[in-house]
């Protein structure tokens, strides 16, 4: 499906740096770093949340999907997880719309973007190719 | 003065917090679910002063209860009403802004927040909750005044009460001792009163043998036997419409004609005098004797006024009132004694008997005549 899959360095960037460094600006003195704070909560409360939208696509709840995926939607905005914003934001409107329909195979599609943007904070911005 | 920032995210609160920290807003407090705010806002608890917080950044999207209602709830406290919200979400969707505007949301901002939106707002919000404050205030210090006001207002609507109160109670003590036009004229600050009256009729009474009495009875006794006939006399010259003068020891003074003129002041006389002899026949003295009045009467001129500064008394002078008080110490015990110019203006409606002449001092032989009666 995805024509990319055994090119991952061809893969569009899964982080926005502009956006995650951006933070840096927020960066108060004497505290612990902002940015690596904020991307350990990201890590922490993800997982539930993705856990969320796969249990309302299970029990075939849209009111619930598009709850979990807005969550979802508006944690990872906030540090330029822009792939996963993305997915969470079609999640959100496939909840919206009424139906849990074709769901499952955008989760899949998040999950895979979701580990993809892990790899990357962990490993910071790709160098110029 | 505090700012409060609910949401579910931790990552969302540092980050907002984050981010007005580094503005310079250092008072922030962070609520992690709507029921965390409500017990941060003290909604629902005991009534404390207003909340010290003065903007809340609300999530939209929270697990248990939302944003919204969470807003709903806020707006419907009157303790927290006036403390603006601003929505987070990271939803554009019209239909839920539409909701978070009707439940009273002041503003909105979206994820990711955008440093100077996220400014500009938070501070026209705290701008618009200052303005609302101070107005609060005035509004406030305007009631207490107008509160004041009305107080002082009361007591002044008292003070007055009593005033026209007093006015009331003196203007009957005056119209007591006066008439009401002679009253009025004094009230105008006229200096002396002293009228003409041409034609009135005026009568004396005494009480037949009064110094005799005085010697015998007690006179606590003599005075209430007084007060008691003189009442009745006072009634009898309210019925007829004449003006009583005075009273001077047992002598009873009264006139017909004035202050306003009437052209039956000899009748209403003469039938005052009539009631009069009706009123003490069959009284006892304290003594047990029958009790008896001497009346004389007579018709003429004379001036009406109050003068001297003191003490005022309408009072009447000239020859009209010293020959009235002749004939009642000239005349019979149980008498109306009135002189010619009376009898003529009564003659063919009273019955009367001639008594001759009885001779007044300065003033010679006068005809008399005794009314025994209507015809």
């Amino acid at each position: 499906m995805m024509e990319n899959e055994n090119q991952p360095d061809e893969l569009p960037e899964a982080i926005d740096w502009a956006v995650l460094n951006g933070l840096r600006e927020f960066q108060a003195e004497d505290e612990p770093d902002l940015v690596q704070e904020l991307v350990g909560l990201f890590k922490r409360e993800a997982p539930p949340q993705i856990e969320a939208i796969r249990a309302a696509i299970t029990a075939g709840d849209a009111e619930r999907l598009r709850k979990a995926a807005h969550s979802l939607k508006g944690s990872s905005a906030n540090l330029g997880v822009r792939l996963v914003s993305a997915l969470g934001a079609d999640l959100e409107q496939k909840g919206r719309s009424g139906t849990v329909e074709g769901a499952d195979a955008l989760l899949a599609q998040l999950e895979r973007e979701y580990a993809r943007a892990c790899q990357a904070l962990d490993a910071g911005p790709r160098g110029p190719a | 003065m505090s700012l409060l920032i609910v949401d579910d995210s931790a990552g969302s609160r540092l980050l907002l917090s984050s981010i007005l920290k580094a503005a310079g807003y250092k008072e922030l407090v962070t609520a992690e679910s709507a029921q965390g705010a409500f017990e941060r806002l003290g909604l629902n608890g005991p009534a404390t002063g207003p909340s010290d917080v003065n903007l809340i950044l609300m999530d939209i999207s929270m697990p248990d209860m939302d944003g919204i209602e969470a807003c709903c709830r806020i707006k419907a406290d009157a303790r927290l009403q006036d403390i603006p919200i601003i929505m987070v979400t990271a939803s554009t969707e019209t239909e839920d802004l539409q909701l978070a505007f009707t439940a009273g949301a002041m503003d909105y901002i979206t994820k990711p927040p955008n440093k100077v939106e996220l400014l500009a707002r938070v501070r026209s919000a705290l701008e618009l909750k200052h303005e609302m404050d101070r107005r609060k205030e005035v509004t406030q210090q305007l009631q207490e005044s107008n509160l004041r006001l009305e107080e002082a207002l009361a007591s002044l609507d008292e003070k007055h009460r009593q005033l026209l109160e007093e006015q009331a109670k003196s203007e009957r003590l005056l119209l007591n001792i006066l008439p009401q036009p002679i009253a009025e004229r004094l009230k105008q600050s006229e200096g002396v009163i002293a009228d003409n009256f041409p034609d009135v009729t005026v009568l004396f009474a005494d009480i037949v043998d009064f110094t005799k009495l005085s010697a015998r009875v007690p006179p606590a006794d003599v005075v209430a036997m007084l007060n008691d006939v003189f009442s009745k006399f006072d009634q009898l010259a309210e019925k007829h419409g004449l003006e009583k003068i005075k009273t001077i020891g047992d002598a009873y003074m009264v006139v017909g004609g004035l202050p306003t003129p009437r052209p039956d002041h000899a009748e209403a006389v003469a039938d005052m005098a009539l009631d009069m002899r009706g009123a003490v026949a069959g009284r006892l003295r304290a003594t047990g004797s029958l009790l008896t009045v001497r009346i004389g009467i007579h018709t003429g001129p004379v001036i009406a006024g109050v003068i001297g500064t003191k003490k005022f008394i309408y009072d009447l002078w000239g020859d009209t009132v010293n020959i009235a008080s002749r004939m009642e110490s000239l005349g019979a015990p149980a008498g109306i004694q009135v002189t010619a110019a009376t009898y003529e203006r009564l003659r063919d409606r009273y019955l009367f008997e001639r008594r001759g002449t009885v001779q007044v001092k300065g003033k010679g032989e006068m005809v008399t005549y005794q009314l025994v009666g209507r015809k």
